[in-house]
């Protein structure tokens, strides 16, 4: 088995070829949506809410994200926009992008002196870029080089049946074929921590598990009783889920029963091959940025049969604009039927008895492997829409 | 019949794979889809949601995918539809503004 991809100068193997703006910190973000708009399909604006208030280690995880989106192997070409008084130096960001060897511009209103030369040049930086990516060919790669996450959301007792031990049962195969998978959600591994950690080659991985989801726990027990309570959500209790434990339980079978090599960062880049956990929010818009930092080529993202499966492209978060992270939807329950349409793989024949998670499994690997080849997903066939990035942060706000 | 899915020989509650009504028979499978117990449902659940295989007294654990999910708040009998009424988690209890938009 096999996917058509472009080898990068790093070695990664990107899927698209997005030229990526990047804003250093939020005050950059209307100049990046200005040369979007003239620069046209191909160029996205990756917007994000960093401002310049945040605090040290806080500025440690952005800027590690943000360089991280422009390493990511969909960017073929980046441009670093910045006013020049951002905290975190646009000038940085470009450096870090330019060491996989892919080309790289930076702009700031304060070296080229004003706001329309930024935008004019950065369109004219665009264009071009865009023109040499065009130029670039596919070619063929094994399962080994599919750096894959996986995401579950509007969850309920059927995702359990049908996304999560779907998106499980790839993983094993992509894994076991030397490839590379991730999730995250450190407040959905509460009550299944333990369960997971056994999954650790080594010992010491495993205690990392149960240590991310200790400091969780610390963290929400310290923000005081409103908090808790929040897991499972409304949503997820109206589709049958009664506790964090058994939410917990189901998502964790989307990683599949291969080993779990290591613990890693938020926005950390994924460090080899193997099923790696993400350290991070449990709120989608944070976790998708720091998925999309990792490396990963693309993402799964399982849904249960609730009012999230209606939501046309993807709930409460920003792929909007999104452009270097894919995102392949699953639908689970039969009782979100009229909704098939609008999402890349069924998985509801495992409840009505007409299909085995093999079988199923077996669709959603080479609809990935298509995905991977350049065929869009029902969510990059919808029309974008430009929704802020949002960072996580574990310091205060001020 | 209608079926639930026990997803572990340890659960003692399995998932409904058809909405359920009180009276039903209701035929237990396995993961592997083999028949493992009857069980009449004494309420009604919709689909994906959970009934009680054995009796549960107060403070019993509720077990799913062989771990944990929680304890019965209350009695539980085989048959009865185990929810946020019935269950309270140990890491994360619901506090009573969630459970009044239940």
């Amino acid at each position: 088995m096999e996917f058509q991809g472009y080898l990068r100068q790093d070695g990664s193997v990107g899927v698209r070829n997005t030229v990526a703006l990047i804003p250093a910190s939020r005050c950059a973000n209307e100049m990046a949506c200005r040369i979007a708009d003239e620069a046209g399909a191909g160029v996205h604006p990756l917007l994000h809410n960093q401002p310049c208030v945040h605090v040290g280690p806080d500025n440690v995880m952005a800027r590690r994200v943000l360089t991280g989106m422009g390493q990511n192997p969909n960017t073929v070409a980046a441009i670093v926009l910045g006013i020049g008084c951002d905290p975190i130096s646009a000038v940085d960001i470009a450096n870090d992008i330019a060491a996989t060897g892919k080309p790289v511009e930076v702009l700031t209103i304060e070296k080229e002196g004003d706001y329309d030369t930024v935008v004019s040049k950065g369109i004219t930086f665009a264009k071009q870029m865009k023109a040499n990516a065009a130029l670039l060919s596919r070619q063929p790669f094994d399962l080994s080089h599919i750096k894959l996450a996986v995401k579950c959301g509007g969850s309920d007792t059927t995702s359990a049946l049908g996304c999560n031990p779907v998106a499980g049962w790839v993983v094993d195969q992509i894994v076991n074929a030397g490839g590379t998978c991730v999730f995250s959600e450190t407040a959905e591994l509460v009550g299944a921590e333990h369960i997971l950690a056994r999954r650790a080659t080594d010992p010491a991985v495993g205690q990392k598990v149960l240590d991310a989801v200790a400091r969780t726990d610390k963290r929400i027990l310290d923000a005081g009783v409103d908090i808790l309570g929040s897991e499972p959500t409304p949503g997820n209790i109206k589709g049958g889920l009664t506790s964090i434990e058994e939410k917990s339980l189901g998502a964790i079978a989307k990683s599949g029963t291969v080993p779990l090599t290591d613990v890693i960062e938020w926005g950390q880049k994924l460090p080899g091959p193997g099923l790696f956990f993400m350290d991070g929010s449990a709120n989608t818009p944070q976790m998708v940025l720091g998925l999309s930092a990792s490396g990963a080529q693309m993402m799964t993202f399982g849904f249960g049969g609730g009012l999230p499966a209606s939501f046309r492209s993807m709930p409460a978060n920003s792929m909007g604009n999104l452009a270097i992270l894919p995102v392949l939807k699953i639908l689970s329950s039969p009782k979100a039927a009229r909704e098939i349409p609008y999402f890349d793989v069924y998985a509801g024949g495992i409840i009505e008895g007409t299909e085995t998670v093999a079988q199923v499994g077996q669709r959603l690997l080479e609809e990935i492997l298509q995905v991977l080849s350049g065929k869009p997903t029902k969510v990059e066939l919808r029309p974008r829409y430009r929704e802020v990035l949002e960072m996580w942060r574990l310091g205060p706000v001020f | 019949m209608k079926k639930a899915i026990m997803m572990d020989p340890r659960d003692n509650v399995a998932t409904a794979l058809a909405a359920l009504e009180p009276g039903d028979e209701i035929e237990v499978i396995s993961t592997k889809r083999e028949t493992v117990q009857q069980v009449q449902s004494r309420d009604s659940l919709p689909l994906g949601h959970k009934i009680a295989l054995t009796d549960l007294r107060q403070g019993d654990t509720v077990v799913k995918y062989g771990a944990k999910i929680g304890r019965a708040s209350r009695d539980i009998a085989a048959g009865n539809y185990v929810h946020v009424h019935n269950v309270v988690s140990d890491r994360m209890p619901l506090t009573e503004n969630m459970l009044a938009h239940m």
